[in-house]
């Protein structure tokens, strides 16, 4: 297995390299050894491959990448890939042949039968829906794809992860792209390991046995308990998650060693309870080890001091938004001062959970693979979608017209505007500049500073 | 639901008077005060509820003998971590419960610290009550009532013991501080802050909300 790596090209300031590319780099001294902690398991701050952080990715130019692109690697000349190609198709084959009951031709509704799992499951277990959360009345809005649309990706996806270097330092639009319409759901997790870094760091890095270190310590009872309390209040209708199921206690099990590791790495900063859903959401996707590495890596990288103390950082990003939504949204800009509807009445929930708890599933994860590819950017640009259509147009103002219907709405967002085709092609129709975006960062910290001195 | 009657049904005629009053909800983490709101906004009870990130917002409204009381209300997140962000919540907010769980002692000292909190920099005029949640687990209980009442005496605030559960003394305990809001002539100068006097439906009648 290929794993890409990309070395440093000098210092950058934090708060420099901080907005221009998917993550910040690694300045934080959160690696200084604590009392409590022995020298061995601090994660070690290296330059792992990033997305964008080669000097290649962060030119502005990111964002225009024609779909013909995509298409001409399908010949990708490469005799690994060819041969992983021939063994994916057999198994497509194989997928496709399997028998089924002369009514069902399709594969995706072969899959999802829930006659055909009634059957072959021992033990009774509550529906779910394609994502294993426990299916209620209403019915997903969006069909799944097209299993032939979906083949196709999952071959371009297998070819891009098995070169991911390449495709890294030379071809990130095309990855971008690619993120953009969504991972195919069978390689979201993988996909997400190489995205993060964390394949990097589970598997090449010094940090590779920080996990399993981490996960066989006692861990600090205050954050033990901390931890306890929140494990039944995540997801309580995946079936992961749920207190009944097949999956018994084994989800909860998994996310208390995911966070406690956590706490054993972090012993001062400890468990934010921010910080449970994104465990979760990875969890969804892969095995524990997998999601610690991809957990840390949005923690140390993607959203550095969103979870500490104060919460600083995640209050930062909010006066930034605001002073995007001037740019960008103007009218709601100005409803919203009119109103005083501070950023931090809405937005906290959205950032610190990567909108895990706001958007319907689907669209969830599309912004995560859009996340983990293109970084916070893609945080702030979500926000300014839901704002400029939930509440941008002046027949919407009068009808929100104070604080309480704001908040309100903005906590019920028409189905519309959360669809997930809706908000990646109105992201598509953004762009923050780079150095706009540096200097409103640097800007909102020097205001925050000032405020407290 | 019961929730919704909560002071009894609107009289023929309507009720005279709207008030909105902001109500904000504080304590330590996992004590109850999302499942309070839940069970008095939509009078549902989840045994798992999902843990509050920031804050929640939500409305109810009650009728009161001569005004009908519009709750705002903000339901923030217990967790250490997020007492800097409980300023921008309780900044002009004219009423608070402090939710203490009464299974846990260190919920209790938690809450305390809460009151003196507000006391200090919320509004002097803000009705506080304290709720002692989880009352349906009382065989766990670890804080007696005679202590916590008690201490609400010293501190002149309202108390109950309620359970979002059973929903015991739920209602009851956000209509004390209905009554107790300032809403006529005789209690006060009235609410500031959040009151709108641009909906169209509200009767500006009498000097409630002015």
């Amino acid at each position: 297995m290929q794993i890409s790596s990309t070395s440093s090209n000098g210092i950058y300031s934090n708060i420099d390299f901080r907005m221009t590319v998917s993550c910040p780099p690694e300045t934080f001294d959160d690696t200084v050894p604590l009392k409590q902690i022995k020298k061995e398991i601090s994660f070690v701050i290296e330059r792992p491959e990033r997305p964008g952080e080669t000097s290649s990715h962060h030119g502005s130019k990111r964002s225009s990448v024609s779909h013909s692109s995509d298409e001409e690697y399908d010949d990708f000349p490469d005799d690994s890939v060819a041969i992983h190609n021939q063994k994916m198709s057999e198994h497509m084959e194989n997928y496709q042949n399997l028998p089924m009951t002369s009514k069902t031709h399709n594969t995706v509704q072969f899959a999802l039968d829930p006659e055909m799992s009634r059957k072959s499951a021992p033990e009774p277990h509550p529906e779910t829906d394609r994502f294993g959360f426990f299916l209620v009345e209403t019915a997903s809005a969006t069909p799944p794809l097209d299993p032939k649309i979906l083949r196709r990706r999952e071959k371009k996806w297998i070819q891009m992860l098995d070169n991911w270097r390449y495709f890294m330092d030379e071809k990130f639009e095309l990855v971008k792209n690619r993120c953009r319409k969504g991972i195919p759901p069978s390689l979201r997790g993988r996909a997400w390991k190489y995205l993060s870094g964390a394949t990097y760091q589970m598997e090449v890095s010094s940090n590779r046995f920080v996990f399993d270190y981490c996960v066989k310590q006692a861990g600090d009872p205050k954050w033990n308990d901390d931890i306890q309390k929140d494990l039944s209040r995540q997801f309580p209708e995946h079936e992961m998650f749920a207190r009944v199921g097949k999956y018994g206690n084994n989800g909860k099990n998994d996310l208390f060693d995911l966070l406690k590791a956590w706490t054993v790495l972090h012993p001062e900063e400890g468990y934010c309870q921010g910080q449970a859903p994104i465990a979760a959401v990875l969890l969804m996707h892969m095995p524990v080890r997998d999601a610690f590495y991809c957990f840390v890596q949005i923690c140390h990288k993607y959203l550095p001091g969103y979870y500490s103390s104060g919460l600083e950082a995640v209050q930062v990003d909010g006066d930034i938004l605001v002073k995007l939504m001037k740019d960008k949204t103007k009218l709601t800009y100005r409803h919203f001062k009119a109103n005083g509807v501070d950023p931090a009445l809405y937005m906290i929930e959205w950032f610190m959970c990567v909108f895990c708890r706001t958007l319907p599933w689907p669209t969830v994860l599309r912004v995560w693979d859009m996340f983990l590819c293109e970084g916070v950017k893609i945080l702030f640009k979500v926000a300014l979608v839901l704002l400029k259509y939930g509440l941008g147009t002046p027949s919407q103002i009068k009808q929100f017209p104070d604080m309480p219907s704001i908040v309100t709405r903005l906590r019920s967002l028409p189905a519309e505007i959360v669809e997930e085709e809706f908000i990646v092609q109105k992201i598509g129709e953004i762009t923050l500049n780079d150095t706009e975006m540096e200097k409103l960062h640097f800007g909102a910290m020097k205001t925050r500073q000032m405020r407290f001195d | 639901m019961a929730a919704r009657n909560a002071g009894g049904a609107a009289r023929p005629g309507g009720p005279n008077r709207t008030c909105q009053f902001k109500l904000v909800l504080l304590g330590e983490s996992a004590v109850g005060k999302s499942s309070l709101v839940l069970r008095f906004v939509k009078g549902q009870f989840h045994e798992y509820q999902e843990s509050t990130i920031g804050a929640a917002f939500l409305t109810q409204t009650v009728c009161l003998d001569d005004a009908t009381i519009k709750f705002e209300i903000w339901d923030t997140a217990g967790q250490e971590r997020y007492h800097s962000l409980a300023p921008m919540y309780y900044r002009g907010a004219q009423a608070a419960i402090v939710v203490y769980d009464i299974t846990n002692q260190e919920s209790f000292q938690k809450a305390k610290n809460w009151v003196k909190e507000l006391q200090r920099q919320a509004s002097p005029n803000i009705v506080m009550a304290l709720a002692g949640n989880k009352a349906d687990v009382a065989n766990k209980r670890t804080v007696e009532y005679e202590e916590a009442n008690a201490y609400a005496e010293d501190n002149a605030l309202l108390f109950m013991e309620t359970s979002a559960k059973t929903s015991m003394n739920v209602n009851d305990i956000f209509m004390a501080i209905a009554k107790k809001l300032p809403i006529g002539p005789a209690q006060g100068e009235g609410p500031t802050g959040t009151v709108d006097m641009n909906q169209p439906q509200q009767q500006q009648k009498g000097s409630c909300c002015k």
